[in-house]
């Protein structure tokens, strides 16, 4: 449990002079976990599906749903970027159950990582839809004098992303820790419930503002509407 | 607060990593199943569409054929009636034709029938007009009329050419014939005026036959001479026939 102090990271071990922290390891962990699972669930797919793929399939398509609403083009291109995002961040979420794993997303590290492929991915979309021309005249939009502003937020965004995710997950997993510490065994129960809720809905957050921030880039006038900060 | 980069580097890198995984182990195997699905499902359609098409093609084929099949039906039954119109128009002019052919026989056979009649009537009428006339001059004097039927006689030998005359007195013994038995003065008269007119002929004989009504008959064995009434009324008769058929001939 993370009762010291919820900015520490703990290095395990290093190789080389490259310092392998817990929260890379558990995202290894994790990213072997959903690899294995994929891989079983997706080799004998069937034009006739079984429940599992219809359960997969139907969270697929859920995906490229909401992807098509907010971003209003076709998910193909953006599925596996948005769709990693939402089940990465929720496994990384929840691995807070298995006891002794510090969910990933606790640290700063991998918030910042996310935030920082988010803000890649918005610009690699956006000068690949509109050009870098295109990209750079969306940012005088409605006027030239906002460019500035523009600019900031497309930083202060990311920004955000990283602080907002960070402190929903490390706030919970440090309160948990602390009350685990205090109480007993059972009274952090309630509390690890509402960690479960609290992570699907950030990675819901995170995932449906990656599609509002690329979405925005693809668009000229997308930076009318970039504004939502739940 | 420490921020390790190294731990932001490698984080980075995993979730990059973790979204080629995903792109390959799950999102791309299962869109790839939902549009293989959806091709399936478009090939169905369009196997249904195909299937639709072709049921109304076949539809519309057999709907043509069956249209074909009234109209040849149609055609056929007015040909049929045409034909039994003509059947019958034929066979009732043959009818008529027979009907006719029977009425004129049915109308010649009933004036031969009819013309039969009259005559067997009007031969029954001369019989009867015979009978009656013979009844009738019966009542006459036999003397008054013997006497005048003899001389008639007498005067038809008279009008006889002379060769036949003597042809009939060689023909052998001559038989006078009366409607009653002559008395003796009578028979010896009678054979004496004879024989004045037929020198050559042998002594006659005598008959009676009451049929004659009056008069006489010199019977020869080749020739007989006739003058009674029972002649003149079958002469009459004979000739009314004769008319009659003559005019019937001519209508």
């Amino acid at each position: 449990m993370k009762i010291a102090s919820p900015l520490e990271t703990h290095v395990l071990f290093t190789v080389g002079p490259v310092p392998i922290a817990q929260p890379v390891v558990t995202t290894w962990g994790i990213m072997a976990v959903l690899t294995l699972v994929s891989w079983a669930v997706t080799r004998r797919l069937a034009l006739h599906p079984g429940k599992a793929q219809a359960a997969l399939e139907l969270t697929v398509d859920m995906i490229a749903g909401q992807i098509r609403e907010t971003m209003e083009v076709p998910p193909a291109r953006y599925l596996p970027l948005i769709g990693t995002f939402l089940i990465f961040i929720l496994a990384a979420n929840w691995s807070s159950l298995v006891p002794g794993v510090e969910p990933p997303t606790a640290a700063l590290e991998t918030d910042a990582a996310l935030a920082l492929i988010v803000f890649g991915a918005t610009i690699y979309y956006g000068v690949r839809v509109l050009g870098p021309a295109g990209y750079l005249r969306s940012f005088a939009q409605p006027s030239f004098l906002l460019a500035p502003l523009n600019l900031i937020e497309l930083f202060t965004r990311s920004l955000s992303l990283t602080v907002r995710l960070f402190g929903n997950v490390m706030s919970g997993v440090f309160m948990i820790g602390v009350v685990l510490s205090l109480a007993g065994l059972l009274v952090p129960i309630p509390l690890m419930a509402l960690e479960l809720l609290t992570g699907a809905v950030q990675a819901y957050i995170f995932a449906t503002l990656a599609m509002v921030f690329i979405g925005g880039a693809i668009s000229e006038a997308s930076h009318t509407h970039e504004g939502a900060n739940p | 607060m420490h921020f390790d980069g190294w731990t932001l580097a490698l984080q980075t890198i995993n979730v990059l990593v973790l979204v080629w995984l995903l792109k390959r182990f799950l999102f791309r195997p299962v869109a790839d199943m939902i549009a293989a699905r959806q091709a399936a499902a478009e090939t169905l359609l369009a196997d249904a569409e195909a299937a639709r098409a072709e049921a109304a093609a076949r539809a519309t084929a057999l709907k043509a054929q069956n249209d074909a099949f009234a109209a040849e039906a149609v055609e056929r039954r007015a040909a049929m009636q045409a034909g039994v119109e003509a059947d019958r128009a034929r066979l009732l002019a043959q009818a008529k034709e027979a009907a006719e052919a029977l009425s004129r026989q049915a109308q010649a056979a009933s004036a031969a029938e009819r013309e039969r009649i009259e005559r067997e009537l009007e031969a029954r009428a001369g019989v009867l007009a015979g009978s009656m006339a013979e009844k009738l001059l019966r009542r006459l004097p036999e003397r008054e009329t013997t006497a005048a039927m003899f001389a008639a006689l007498l005067d038809r030998l008279r009008a006889m050419p002379e060769p036949e005359r003597r042809k009939l007195a060689a023909e052998g013994t001559l038989t006078l014939v009366t409607p009653a038995a002559p008395g003796e003065a009578d028979r010896v008269r009678y054979a004496d005026a004879l024989r004045q007119l037929l020198p050559d002929m042998t002594p006659p004989e005598f008959a009676a036959d009451p049929a004659l009504v009056a008069g006489f008959e010199l019977r020869g064995p080749h020739t007989i001479v006739r003058n009674s009434w029972r002649a003149d009324l079958d002469g009459l008769i004979a000739r009314l026939n004769e008319e009659e058929g003559s005019r019937a001939a001519l209508a």
